[in-house]
């Protein structure tokens, strides 16, 4: 059997903000060219696990391994091959959405022709038009911010591809492009994680789906080997958050 | 329904926002005594320099009248940004705007509101001004009933001005703010021409107090001037002649119907326009073409740009951390200079020559007091970020790097105009140049540790230490303190014991050495750890 490279490796993962335990123990690996999603109620601990992923939150105990380098130790090389969209938009407000990805693009290191290839194609994708990036992005709808977020984490070419709840304030025509994007995305031989409330979406696109209940993994949903599988993982879910409703 | 409006506008102001008394109650007594300094500094200089133009008839009369327009025009200024942004702003717009409201009860409300704050401006400024006319003129008793009905009308007119500006002021301001370079040009000419004025006010206010004679201004170009523009501003002149018997009434009462009147035209301009933006939204502007050719930039040059823009684009407009350390020069040699002339003269002489260094303690904590308010207002923080720190986390750009340009661009610009001003103070012989030499050093490393405590402070999070006000705020005077105490010892025992423009570097520089291995040391691990999301 060939040996899968792992994308994302998370052992023994554990996160407390003060005396309460969020995160009380996660072990996952996701692989290459997989898209994995991960879902769970409110508070269940989906984006710890992902802050604590990206660098962007500490966590107390366990190690975390992107692309063969530790977001401890070598949390730069975890960024270059990171492409993040939050939950929520997230960007300078008051910069134009054109001078906003081109100083994302920078930091990134992104030369000229790549940055022109990649803005003129993913915007023709979101349906950004060019007119609309030169205002600033304080004056866009929130799914217009959302799209721009999308585009930044997508214009330096990432690895890995990882998203919190990106398709609220969609509209359902962006919504599909984004799905269609996330699969080629997978198709290249890239790697999606996302996080989300939308069961139906990622059980119809997801090649595993890990269900994260009170700060641990409770199932992992193997859907490539097992495609039926798609239709127990929203009974299954409801069923838990029955249980918690009932405790 | 307007009052209970206009409750929630009242609320929304720094002064009434619901807090405990206790905690409230130390900003309420600085800013009654502020008010009270400010009041007392008014009615000083212009008792004085009424008095300077007592032998010319007429001539106080025309001066206080234009002295009455100066301060209708500054509260046109000063309400103006308040109502344009009260007015025009989208996010409450969003707000009220789902609420079964009128939008003249909105209107009405604010307008109130902005009327009360009118009232207060001239309470504090006009008014004092006519009774200190009429006492100087010996003016009738019943001017002082007069002048507080002034003083309810003339807001009338300030408010009514500002409503038929504000429009435009929105417009011009949301043009202004979204091209950077404009904005920095006009918010340098800004603060500049405050600065110029300022200087010749405080200059005015030195020569007052050092007992200077006020004769260049008793040119007779400038009387006759005075003269002419004083008739030619008939609401005031005709409401200052009411301080005297005989005094025409009707053409004082025409002053105030014009007060009205304008107030009267205004509202239903104003009203209109905010009914439109609240029905509407803000305008749209016509959609720029796109641009090719910014260019990439390394990695570096892109967090350079960036915090230029982040610095410059700050909640303060016009009186961006840029603009306030460019005209940091001019207000530093006014107030240097002015404190000097005023530390030179009288008793205070005596103290200068009795203690020796005392002037050194004052010129130096002056100097490094005024870099910690300018950089403490708008140099390094992170507050600025907001939830962008998140964005920051993710650029693959070690933290510490991050963290060194954050520091270096404000510094840069706040260390310039530091060496400027203290180069203009050599130049002008308050500073002999060994000592500009020394003072210029000491300076920018005071001026690095500042930054660099303020980035350890902002990144522990934590809100109420003491570290960032000790160094700030006492640090100027241990700083100036222990090389003037040291001077004084040795004026005693002849002990031949280091100067003080050394001994000051040498604690500059163990502040800073202090300051900078803080950051280096911790810098990274605080970022990492530092948390926007737990914070909320």
């Amino acid at each position: 059997m060939i040996e899968r490279p792992v994308a994302i490796s998370i052992q023994g993962l554990r996160k407390s903000y003060g005396s309460k335990e969020v995160i009380k123990g996660i072990d996952l690996e996701v692989f290459e060219g997989e898209f994995f999603a991960f879902i769970g109620a409110n508070g269940a601990g989906k984006s710890t696990t992902i802050d604590s992923m990206i660098g962007l939150k500490t966590f107390n105990q366990g190690e975390i391994l992107i692309d063969g380098h530790s977001i401890k130790t070598e949390p730069i090389e975890v960024k270059k091959v990171l492409g993040y969209v939050p939950s929520e938009p997230l960007s300078y407000s008051e910069m134009s959405g054109l001078r906003y990805l081109e100083f994302i693009a920078s930091v990134f290191g992104v030369n000229d022709v790549t940055f022109d290839k990649n803005l003129t194609y993913l915007s023709s994708r979101l349906d950004l038009k060019m007119e609309d990036l030169a205002r600033p992005i304080k004056e866009y709808s929130h799914g217009m911010q959302q799209k721009v977020g999308l585009i930044a984490s997508l214009i330096h070419n990432p690895k890995i591809w990882v998203m919190d709840e990106p398709t609220v304030g969609l509209d359902a025509v962006t919504t599909h492009e984004l799905t269609l994007m996330m699969k080629e995305f997978v198709d290249h031989g890239r790697t999606v994680f996302i996080a989300s409330h939308n069961i139906e979406l990622v059980s119809a696109l997801a090649d595993r789906i890990a269900i994260i209940y009170d700060g641990v993994i409770n199932r992992i949903f193997d859907l490539k080997a097992d495609p039926g599988l798609r239709y127990e993982v929203s009974p299954y879910f409801l069923s838990l958050s029955q249980r918690r409703n009932e405790l | 329904m307007i009052g209970t409006l206009f409750v929630r506008e009242l609320l929304s102001l720094p002064l009434f926002k619901p807090g405990p008394l206790l905690k409230k109650l130390p900003q309420v007594l600085i800013y009654v005594i502020v008010m009270a300094a400010v009041v007392a500094i008014e009615c000083f200089i212009y008792v004085e320099v009424y008095d300077t133009f007592q032998a010319y008839q007429g001539v106080n009369r025309a001066l206080t009248a234009i002295l009455l327009f100066v301060l209708l025009l500054a509260s046109v200024v000063y309400l103006l940004p308040k109502m344009a942004k009260s007015f025009f702003s989208p996010k409450e717009r969003l707000i009220v705007g789902t609420l079964p409201l009128q939008p003249g009860s909105l209107y009405g409300a604010k307008a109130l509101l902005f009327y009360f704050q009118a009232t207060a401006f001239h309470l504090l400024t006009t008014f004092p001004l006519s009774i200190a006319y009429c006492v100087k003129s010996n003016g009738l008793f019943a001017f002082y009933i007069v002048a507080i009905l002034f003083a309810l009308f003339f807001p009338l007119l300030s408010v009514g001005f500002a409503s038929l500006l504000c429009p435009l002021f929105a417009l011009l301001s949301s043009f202004i703010k979204r091209n950077i370079w404009v904005l920095l040009l006009v918010s340098f000419a800004l603060i500049t021409g405050l600065a110029f004025l300022y200087s010749a006010a405080l200059r005015l206010f030195v020569d007052l107090v050092v007992g200077n004679s006020l004769n260049y201004l008793l040119t007779k170009d400038f009387v006759a001037i005075l003269l002419r523009i004083g008739d030619s501003l008939y609401p005031f002149t005709s409401y200052l002649k009411m301080s005297y018997l005989g005094a025409d009434v009707l053409n004082f009462l025409l002053s105030m119907l014009i007060c009205f009147v304008v107030y009267v035209i205004s509202y239903p301009v104003l009203s209109a326009i905010y009914s439109s933006f609240l029905k509407n939204g803000p305008r749209p502007r016509k959609k720029e073409k796109w641009a090719h050719g910014h260019g990439m930039t390394s990695p570096v040059r892109a967090l350079i740009k960036k915090e230029f823009f982040v610095l410059s684009s700050s909640n303060e407009g016009v009186l961006s951390f840029f603009s306030l350390v460019l005209a940091s020069p001019f207000l530093v040699i006014s107030v240097y200079q002015g404190v000097n002339a005023i530390f030179r003269t009288g008793n205070l002489n005596y103290v200068r020559i009795l203690f020796p260094g005392f002037e050194f303690f004052i010129s130096i904590a002056l100097l490094f007091l005024f870099l910690s308010v300018v950089n403490g207002s708008g140099g390094f923080s992170l507050d600025k970020e907001g939830r962008c720190i998140e964005l920051m986390k993710q650029f693959p750009v070690r933290p510490k790097a991050q963290l060194r340009i954050k520091i270096a661009v404000p510094y840069i610009w706040a260390g310039l105009a530091f060496a400027v001003s203290t180069f203009a103070l050599a130049c002008l012989n308050s500073l002999d140049w060994p000592s500009f030499a020394l003072v210029t050093l000491s300076g920018l490393l005071f001026l690095a540790s500042l930054y660099f405590f303020a980035a350890v402070e902002s990144l522990a999070n934590r809100p109420n230490s003491p570290v960032l006000p000790i160094v700030s705020f006492v640090a100027p005077f241990v700083l100036a303190g222990a090389p003037a105490v040291l001077t004084l010892i040795d004026s005693f025992g002849n002990l031949g014991l280091m100067g003080p423009n050394w001994v000051l570097l040498g604690l500059s520089a163990t502040l800073f050495v202090v300051s900078a291995a803080a950051f280096e040391i911790r810098a990274d691990r605080l970022f990492i750890r530092y948390e926007v999301r737990a914070q909320a």
